[in-house]
Protein backbone atom coordinates (compact mmCIF):
# COMPACT_ATOMS: atom_id res chain seq x y z
CA UNK A 1 0.00 0.00 0.00
CA UNK A 2 1.36 3.27 -0.93
CA UNK A 3 1.80 5.64 1.81
CA UNK A 4 0.33 8.94 0.91
CA UNK A 5 1.99 11.05 3.45
CA UNK A 6 4.36 13.88 1.94
CA UNK A 7 7.26 13.10 1.28
CA UNK A 8 9.01 15.31 3.76
CA UNK A 9 6.55 15.76 6.28
CA UNK A 10 7.01 18.59 8.20
CA UNK A 11 6.75 19.16 12.18
CA UNK A 12 3.46 20.06 13.26
CA UNK A 13 3.23 20.44 17.08
CA UNK A 14 2.84 23.78 17.18
CA UNK A 15 5.92 25.52 18.64
CA UNK A 16 8.40 24.74 15.64
CA UNK A 17 8.70 26.77 12.99
CA UNK A 18 10.35 25.87 9.33
CA UNK A 19 12.98 28.06 10.29
CA UNK A 20 14.41 28.48 6.59
CA UNK A 21 11.09 30.80 5.98
CA UNK A 22 9.89 31.30 9.67
CA UNK A 23 6.54 30.50 8.97
CA UNK A 24 4.74 28.44 11.44
CA UNK A 25 4.15 25.11 9.73
CA UNK A 26 0.51 23.56 9.40
CA UNK A 27 -0.12 20.19 11.22
CA UNK A 28 -0.20 17.07 8.99
CA UNK A 29 -1.91 14.19 9.94
CA UNK A 30 0.33 11.60 9.56
CA UNK A 31 -1.09 7.84 9.85
CA UNK A 32 2.06 6.60 10.76
CA UNK A 33 0.25 3.00 12.23
CA UNK A 34 -1.21 2.46 8.98
CA UNK A 35 2.05 2.45 6.97
CA UNK A 36 3.49 -0.96 6.61
CA UNK A 37 7.12 -1.53 7.81
CA UNK A 38 8.52 -0.86 4.52
CA UNK A 39 7.42 2.64 4.28
CA UNK A 40 7.97 3.35 7.88
CA UNK A 41 11.75 2.08 7.31
CA UNK A 42 11.70 4.10 3.94
CA UNK A 43 10.29 7.43 6.01
CA UNK A 44 13.42 6.95 8.47
CA UNK A 45 15.78 6.71 5.73
CA UNK A 46 14.70 9.61 4.55
CA UNK A 47 14.31 11.60 7.65
CA UNK A 48 17.57 10.33 8.55
CA UNK A 49 18.77 11.83 5.43
CA UNK A 50 17.38 15.23 5.95
CA UNK A 51 19.15 15.15 9.38
CA UNK A 52 22.41 14.43 7.62
CA UNK A 53 22.06 17.60 4.93
CA UNK A 54 20.66 19.51 7.88
CA UNK A 55 23.27 19.67 10.21
CA UNK A 56 26.10 21.27 7.72
CA UNK A 57 23.13 23.44 6.19
CA UNK A 58 22.76 25.08 9.27
CA UNK A 59 26.53 25.58 9.65
CA UNK A 60 25.93 27.61 5.66
CA UNK A 61 23.18 29.30 6.82
CA UNK A 62 24.25 30.58 9.94
CA UNK A 63 27.59 31.50 8.87
CA UNK A 64 25.83 33.18 6.17
CA UNK A 65 23.36 34.70 8.30
CA UNK A 66 26.54 35.77 10.33
CA UNK A 67 28.26 37.82 7.57
CA UNK A 68 24.57 39.21 6.58
CA UNK A 69 24.14 41.45 9.29
CA UNK A 70 27.92 42.69 9.66
CA UNK A 71 29.74 45.15 7.25
CA UNK A 72 32.33 43.96 5.18
CA UNK A 73 35.14 45.67 7.50
CA UNK A 74 33.67 44.77 10.52
CA UNK A 75 34.55 41.19 9.89
CA UNK A 76 37.94 40.17 10.63
CA UNK A 77 37.90 36.42 9.90
CA UNK A 78 36.14 36.32 6.20
CA UNK A 79 38.56 33.82 4.81
CA UNK A 80 38.10 31.17 8.23
CA UNK A 81 34.29 32.09 7.79
CA UNK A 82 34.40 31.11 4.19
CA UNK A 83 36.47 28.11 5.03
CA UNK A 84 33.55 26.70 7.36
CA UNK A 85 31.12 27.17 4.53
CA UNK A 86 32.87 25.44 2.01
CA UNK A 87 33.53 22.43 4.70
CA UNK A 88 29.68 22.18 5.07
CA UNK A 89 29.02 22.55 1.27
CA UNK A 90 31.99 19.65 0.84
CA UNK A 91 29.62 17.73 3.66
CA UNK A 92 26.67 18.06 2.09
CA UNK A 93 27.92 16.85 -1.31
CA UNK A 94 28.94 13.64 0.31
CA UNK A 95 25.85 13.15 2.07
CA UNK A 96 24.27 13.61 -1.44
CA UNK A 97 26.68 11.18 -3.30
CA UNK A 98 26.14 8.36 -0.51
CA UNK A 99 22.35 8.53 -1.63
CA UNK A 100 23.39 8.73 -5.30
CA UNK A 101 25.26 5.53 -4.22
CA UNK A 102 22.55 3.87 -2.50
CA UNK A 103 20.28 4.51 -5.44
CA UNK A 104 22.59 3.11 -8.54
CA UNK A 105 23.60 -0.06 -5.87
CA UNK A 106 19.22 -0.68 -5.30
CA UNK A 107 18.82 -0.79 -9.07
CA UNK A 108 21.86 -2.64 -9.99
CA UNK A 109 23.55 -0.23 -11.96
CA UNK A 110 26.48 1.04 -9.45
CA UNK A 111 29.47 0.34 -11.69
CA UNK A 112 33.32 0.37 -10.56
CA UNK A 113 35.69 2.27 -12.42
CA UNK A 114 39.22 0.40 -12.12
CA UNK A 115 42.37 1.45 -12.46
CA UNK A 116 45.67 0.61 -10.92
CA UNK A 117 45.65 2.18 -7.79
CA UNK A 118 48.13 2.86 -5.03
CA UNK A 119 46.44 1.83 -2.01
CA UNK A 120 49.55 3.50 0.08
CA UNK A 121 48.49 6.67 -1.24
CA UNK A 122 44.66 5.80 -0.91
CA UNK A 123 44.98 4.61 3.40
CA UNK A 124 47.01 8.01 3.53
CA UNK A 125 44.46 10.65 2.29
CA UNK A 126 41.92 8.42 4.02
CA UNK A 127 43.70 8.40 7.16
CA UNK A 128 43.63 12.32 6.71
CA UNK A 129 40.48 12.75 6.09
CA UNK A 130 39.75 10.77 9.24
CA UNK A 131 41.94 13.06 11.33
CA UNK A 132 40.30 16.14 10.17
CA UNK A 133 36.90 13.98 11.43
CA UNK A 134 38.43 14.00 15.15
CA UNK A 135 38.79 17.33 15.41
CA UNK A 136 35.77 18.00 14.06
CA UNK A 137 34.14 16.49 16.99
CA UNK A 138 36.28 17.83 18.85
CA UNK A 139 38.10 14.85 20.34
CA UNK A 140 41.34 16.19 21.39
CA UNK A 141 41.89 12.48 23.27
CA UNK A 142 41.70 10.35 20.63
CA UNK A 143 44.65 9.81 17.98
CA UNK A 144 44.59 7.57 14.51
CA UNK A 145 47.80 6.05 14.47
CA UNK A 146 49.41 3.89 11.23
CA UNK A 147 52.48 3.28 12.51
CA UNK A 148 52.46 -0.14 10.86
CA UNK A 149 51.45 0.46 7.50
CA UNK A 150 53.10 -1.78 5.29
CA UNK A 151 54.07 -1.11 1.51
CA UNK A 152 51.55 -2.39 -0.12
CA UNK A 153 51.35 -3.09 -4.52
CA UNK A 154 49.41 -1.49 -6.48
CA UNK A 155 45.84 -3.79 -7.25
CA UNK A 156 43.05 -2.80 -9.73
CA UNK A 157 40.75 -1.21 -8.28
CA UNK A 158 38.05 1.89 -7.96
CA UNK A 159 40.47 4.26 -5.90
CA UNK A 160 37.43 6.84 -5.13
CA UNK A 161 35.07 4.12 -3.70
CA UNK A 162 37.64 1.87 -2.06
CA UNK A 163 39.13 5.26 -0.46
CA UNK A 164 34.92 5.96 0.36
CA UNK A 165 35.30 2.39 2.22
CA UNK A 166 38.06 3.00 4.06
CA UNK A 167 36.98 6.24 5.62
CA UNK A 168 33.93 4.94 6.31
CA UNK A 169 35.42 2.55 8.96
CA UNK A 170 37.73 5.01 9.81
CA UNK A 171 34.62 7.17 10.24
CA UNK A 172 32.77 5.17 12.52
CA UNK A 173 35.53 4.24 14.01
CA UNK A 174 36.21 7.68 15.46
CA UNK A 175 32.42 8.18 16.23
CA UNK A 176 31.86 5.52 18.33
CA UNK A 177 35.55 5.82 20.20
CA UNK A 178 35.55 8.59 23.12
CA UNK A 179 39.60 8.91 23.43
CA UNK A 180 42.39 6.71 22.95
CA UNK A 181 43.76 5.05 19.62
CA UNK A 182 42.52 3.89 16.69
CA UNK A 183 44.87 1.26 14.57
CA UNK A 184 45.19 1.26 10.94
CA UNK A 185 47.46 -1.39 10.14
CA UNK A 186 47.65 -3.16 6.44
CA UNK A 187 49.32 -6.52 5.35
CA UNK A 188 49.27 -9.01 3.23
CA UNK A 189 48.49 -12.25 3.57
CA UNK A 190 47.17 -15.11 0.95
CA UNK A 191 47.26 -12.93 -2.04
CA UNK A 192 45.28 -10.75 -0.43
CA UNK A 193 45.98 -6.91 0.86
CA UNK A 194 44.85 -6.30 4.42
CA UNK A 195 43.66 -3.31 6.34
CA UNK A 196 42.29 -3.59 9.58
CA UNK A 197 40.82 -0.13 11.76
CA UNK A 198 41.06 -1.55 15.33
CA UNK A 199 39.61 1.08 17.66
CA UNK A 200 39.51 0.56 21.62
CA UNK A 201 35.61 2.79 21.63
CA UNK A 202 32.35 1.23 22.51
CA UNK A 203 32.05 -1.82 20.68
CA UNK A 204 29.13 -3.79 19.16
CA UNK A 205 26.60 -5.67 21.49
CA UNK A 206 25.96 -9.55 20.39
CA UNK A 207 22.58 -9.24 18.97
CA UNK A 208 23.57 -5.99 17.14
CA UNK A 209 25.97 -8.09 15.25
CA UNK A 210 23.44 -8.70 12.57
CA UNK A 211 22.59 -5.44 11.37
CA UNK A 212 25.99 -4.08 11.10
CA UNK A 213 26.04 -4.27 7.40
CA UNK A 214 22.38 -3.75 6.39
CA UNK A 215 20.81 -1.10 4.97
CA UNK A 216 18.63 1.24 7.05
CA UNK A 217 19.79 -0.36 10.55
CA UNK A 218 21.87 1.58 12.98
CA UNK A 219 23.14 0.39 16.02
CA UNK A 220 24.03 3.23 17.98
CA UNK A 221 24.47 3.70 22.46
CA UNK A 222 22.18 6.43 22.62
CA UNK A 223 18.63 6.48 21.64
CA UNK A 224 18.80 8.35 18.05
CA UNK A 225 20.06 7.64 15.01
CA UNK A 226 23.44 8.51 13.75
CA UNK A 227 24.15 9.13 10.13
CA UNK A 228 21.91 7.76 7.27
CA UNK A 229 22.37 4.04 8.39
CA UNK A 230 23.95 3.55 4.55
CA UNK A 231 27.87 3.48 5.28
CA UNK A 232 28.53 -0.01 5.62
CA UNK A 233 26.16 -1.61 3.83
CA UNK A 234 27.44 0.73 0.70
CA UNK A 235 30.72 -0.27 1.73
CA UNK A 236 30.40 -4.17 1.99
CA UNK A 237 28.98 -4.08 -1.55
CA UNK A 238 32.16 -2.42 -2.83
CA UNK A 239 34.42 -4.33 -1.54
CA UNK A 240 32.30 -7.76 -2.80
CA UNK A 241 32.66 -6.00 -5.99
CA UNK A 242 36.17 -6.01 -6.24
CA UNK A 243 36.05 -9.61 -5.24
CA UNK A 244 36.89 -8.93 -1.55
CA UNK A 245 35.65 -9.52 2.36
CA UNK A 246 34.81 -7.36 4.85
CA UNK A 247 34.11 -8.18 8.66
CA UNK A 248 34.23 -7.16 12.27
CA UNK A 249 35.11 -8.32 15.64
CA UNK A 250 33.72 -6.77 18.34
CA UNK A 251 33.42 -6.88 21.92
CA UNK A 252 31.28 -5.16 23.55
CA UNK A 253 33.01 -2.26 25.56
CA UNK A 254 36.42 -3.35 24.57
CA UNK A 255 36.10 -1.91 21.03
CA UNK A 256 35.95 -3.14 17.60
CA UNK A 257 38.60 -3.89 14.45
CA UNK A 258 37.02 -3.77 10.68
CA UNK A 259 38.51 -5.91 8.50
CA UNK A 260 39.07 -5.31 3.94
CA UNK A 261 41.00 -7.97 2.23
CA UNK A 262 41.31 -7.39 -1.43
CA UNK A 263 42.80 -9.67 -3.76
CA UNK A 264 46.08 -8.48 -5.22
CA UNK A 265 45.94 -10.51 -8.40
CA UNK A 266 42.89 -9.39 -9.78
CA UNK A 267 43.40 -8.36 -13.76
CA UNK A 268 41.50 -6.03 -15.25
CA UNK A 269 38.09 -7.12 -16.80
CA UNK A 270 38.65 -7.99 -20.62
CA UNK B 1 5.26 26.24 30.67
CA UNK B 2 5.57 29.54 28.62
CA UNK B 3 5.16 29.88 25.32
CA UNK B 4 6.86 32.75 23.82
CA UNK B 5 5.50 34.05 20.36
CA UNK B 6 8.69 34.09 18.33
CA UNK B 7 7.05 37.38 16.39
CA UNK B 8 5.63 39.16 18.98
CA UNK B 9 9.64 38.57 20.48
CA UNK B 10 11.64 41.95 20.70
CA UNK B 11 14.14 41.40 17.83
CA UNK B 12 17.77 40.80 19.17
CA UNK B 13 20.00 41.77 16.18
CA UNK B 14 22.15 45.00 16.61
CA UNK B 15 23.44 47.34 14.52
CA UNK B 16 26.97 48.60 15.19
CA UNK B 17 25.46 52.08 16.92
CA UNK B 18 23.37 50.93 19.27
CA UNK B 19 24.73 51.52 23.17
CA UNK B 20 25.68 48.38 25.21
CA UNK B 21 23.29 46.42 27.25
CA UNK B 22 23.68 45.15 30.82
CA UNK B 23 25.97 41.97 31.14
CA UNK B 24 24.94 38.39 31.45
CA UNK B 25 23.77 36.03 28.92
CA UNK B 26 26.61 33.53 28.95
CA UNK B 27 25.41 30.52 27.05
CA UNK B 28 26.05 26.78 26.84
CA UNK B 29 26.10 25.40 23.55
CA UNK B 30 25.85 21.60 22.66
CA UNK B 31 26.33 19.45 19.80
CA UNK B 32 28.63 17.00 18.69
CA UNK B 33 29.41 19.08 15.39
CA UNK B 34 32.14 21.48 16.49
CA UNK B 35 31.01 23.33 13.29
CA UNK B 36 27.61 23.77 13.92
CA UNK B 37 27.88 24.68 18.06
CA UNK B 38 30.62 26.89 16.73
CA UNK B 39 28.54 28.34 14.22
CA UNK B 40 25.46 28.91 16.52
CA UNK B 41 28.14 30.95 19.17
CA UNK B 42 29.08 33.01 16.10
CA UNK B 43 24.92 33.67 15.47
CA UNK B 44 24.25 34.71 19.04
CA UNK B 45 27.41 36.76 19.35
CA UNK B 46 25.54 39.10 16.82
CA UNK B 47 23.45 40.03 19.73
CA UNK B 48 26.37 40.11 22.42
CA UNK B 49 25.85 36.79 24.02
CA UNK B 50 28.66 35.16 25.43
CA UNK B 51 28.80 31.50 24.54
CA UNK B 52 30.83 28.23 25.65
CA UNK B 53 30.87 25.87 22.87
CA UNK B 54 31.24 21.76 23.91
CA UNK B 55 31.03 19.06 21.88
CA UNK B 56 28.98 16.03 23.92
CA UNK B 57 26.79 15.86 27.04
CA UNK B 58 29.44 14.46 29.30
CA UNK B 59 31.41 17.54 28.59
CA UNK B 60 27.97 19.95 29.09
CA UNK B 61 28.23 18.75 32.15
CA UNK B 62 31.47 19.38 33.24
CA UNK B 63 31.01 22.70 32.28
CA UNK B 64 27.87 22.62 34.27
CA UNK B 65 30.39 22.38 37.49
CA UNK B 66 32.95 25.02 36.57
CA UNK B 67 30.71 28.07 34.81
CA UNK B 68 27.09 29.76 35.65
CA UNK B 69 24.97 29.37 32.03
CA UNK B 70 22.06 31.66 31.66
CA UNK B 71 20.49 29.08 29.48
CA UNK B 72 21.53 26.00 27.10
CA UNK B 73 21.16 25.32 23.57
CA UNK B 74 21.55 21.40 22.98
CA UNK B 75 21.36 18.83 19.84
CA UNK B 76 19.25 16.07 20.11
CA UNK B 77 21.48 13.51 18.34
CA UNK B 78 24.22 12.67 19.96
CA UNK B 79 26.45 9.76 20.25
CA UNK B 80 26.98 8.10 24.17
CA UNK B 81 24.78 10.99 25.88
CA UNK B 82 21.78 11.97 23.80
CA UNK B 83 20.12 15.53 24.22
CA UNK B 84 17.28 13.93 25.84
CA UNK B 85 19.61 12.56 28.94
CA UNK B 86 22.10 15.76 28.83
CA UNK B 87 18.45 17.51 29.14
CA UNK B 88 17.29 14.98 32.29
CA UNK B 89 20.65 15.69 33.90
CA UNK B 90 20.41 19.77 33.84
CA UNK B 91 16.32 19.63 34.86
CA UNK B 92 17.81 17.02 38.32
CA UNK B 93 21.11 19.12 38.74
CA UNK B 94 20.01 22.86 37.67
CA UNK B 95 16.01 23.18 38.19
CA UNK B 96 14.55 25.24 35.62
CA UNK B 97 17.49 26.84 33.83
CA UNK B 98 16.05 28.09 30.10
CA UNK B 99 16.42 24.77 28.02
CA UNK B 100 16.30 25.32 24.35
CA UNK B 101 16.73 21.81 21.79
CA UNK B 102 18.00 22.95 18.18
CA UNK B 103 17.87 19.50 16.39
CA UNK B 104 18.07 18.34 12.60
CA UNK B 105 15.72 15.71 13.09
CA UNK B 106 12.25 16.39 11.78
CA UNK B 107 10.76 13.39 13.32
CA UNK B 108 11.94 14.07 16.73
CA UNK B 109 8.95 17.13 16.32
CA UNK B 110 6.75 15.04 14.34
CA UNK B 111 6.17 12.36 16.86
CA UNK B 112 7.47 11.79 19.73
CA UNK B 113 9.66 15.37 21.06
CA UNK B 114 6.45 17.39 22.02
CA UNK B 115 5.56 15.33 24.95
CA UNK B 116 9.11 14.67 25.94
CA UNK B 117 9.38 18.16 25.47
CA UNK B 118 6.99 18.83 28.25
CA UNK B 119 8.08 16.14 30.42
CA UNK B 120 11.60 17.98 30.74
CA UNK B 121 9.94 21.50 30.75
CA UNK B 122 12.16 22.21 27.10
CA UNK B 123 11.29 26.17 26.63
CA UNK B 124 11.78 25.85 22.81
CA UNK B 125 12.26 23.59 20.04
CA UNK B 126 13.87 24.81 16.93
CA UNK B 127 14.48 23.08 13.48
CA UNK B 128 18.34 23.44 11.81
CA UNK B 129 19.07 25.37 10.15
CA UNK B 130 17.66 27.65 12.21
CA UNK B 131 18.06 31.56 10.45
CA UNK B 132 19.51 34.32 12.95
CA UNK B 133 16.41 36.36 13.11
CA UNK B 134 14.49 33.34 14.54
CA UNK B 135 17.07 32.13 17.04
CA UNK B 136 17.95 35.70 18.28
CA UNK B 137 14.27 36.23 18.23
CA UNK B 138 13.20 33.15 20.33
CA UNK B 139 16.44 33.95 22.62
CA UNK B 140 15.09 37.46 23.56
CA UNK B 141 12.32 36.14 25.29
CA UNK B 142 14.80 34.79 27.56
CA UNK B 143 17.19 36.66 27.66
CA UNK B 144 17.84 40.29 26.77
CA UNK B 145 20.20 41.01 23.98
CA UNK B 146 23.67 41.91 24.63
CA UNK B 147 25.10 44.70 22.57
CA UNK B 148 29.02 44.42 23.38
CA UNK B 149 30.53 47.79 23.00
CA UNK B 150 32.29 48.22 19.82
CA UNK B 151 35.78 47.21 19.86
CA UNK B 152 38.64 48.68 18.39
CA UNK B 153 37.87 52.02 16.10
Amino acid sequence: MMNTAPLYPEPGNGRATNSLDGEPLESTSLQRNESSQSDNERLGFISNFSHELRNPLSSIVGTLDYLLTHRAHEVSSVRDLLERMDRSARHVLEVLNTLVDYSRLEAGKLALRREWTDLNVVIRSARDIAIGYVEKLGKHALTIDTGALYDLPPIHADETKIRQVLINILHNAVKFTEEGTIHLITWIENDHVHIAVKDNGIGIRTRDRDKIFKAYEQVNPSDHPYGAGLGLYISKSIVEMHGGRIWFESEYGQGTTFYVALPIHTSPPS
Amino acid sequence: MPIPAAQAAPHGQTSPGQPAAISGGHILIVDDDELVGSTVALMLETAGYSTRVVVSGVEALRWLELERYDLIVTDLCMPVMSGWELIAEIRSRLGSIPVFILTAFVDELLYESKGRADDLQVDEILLKPVRLKDLLGRLAAYLPPQVRPRAGP
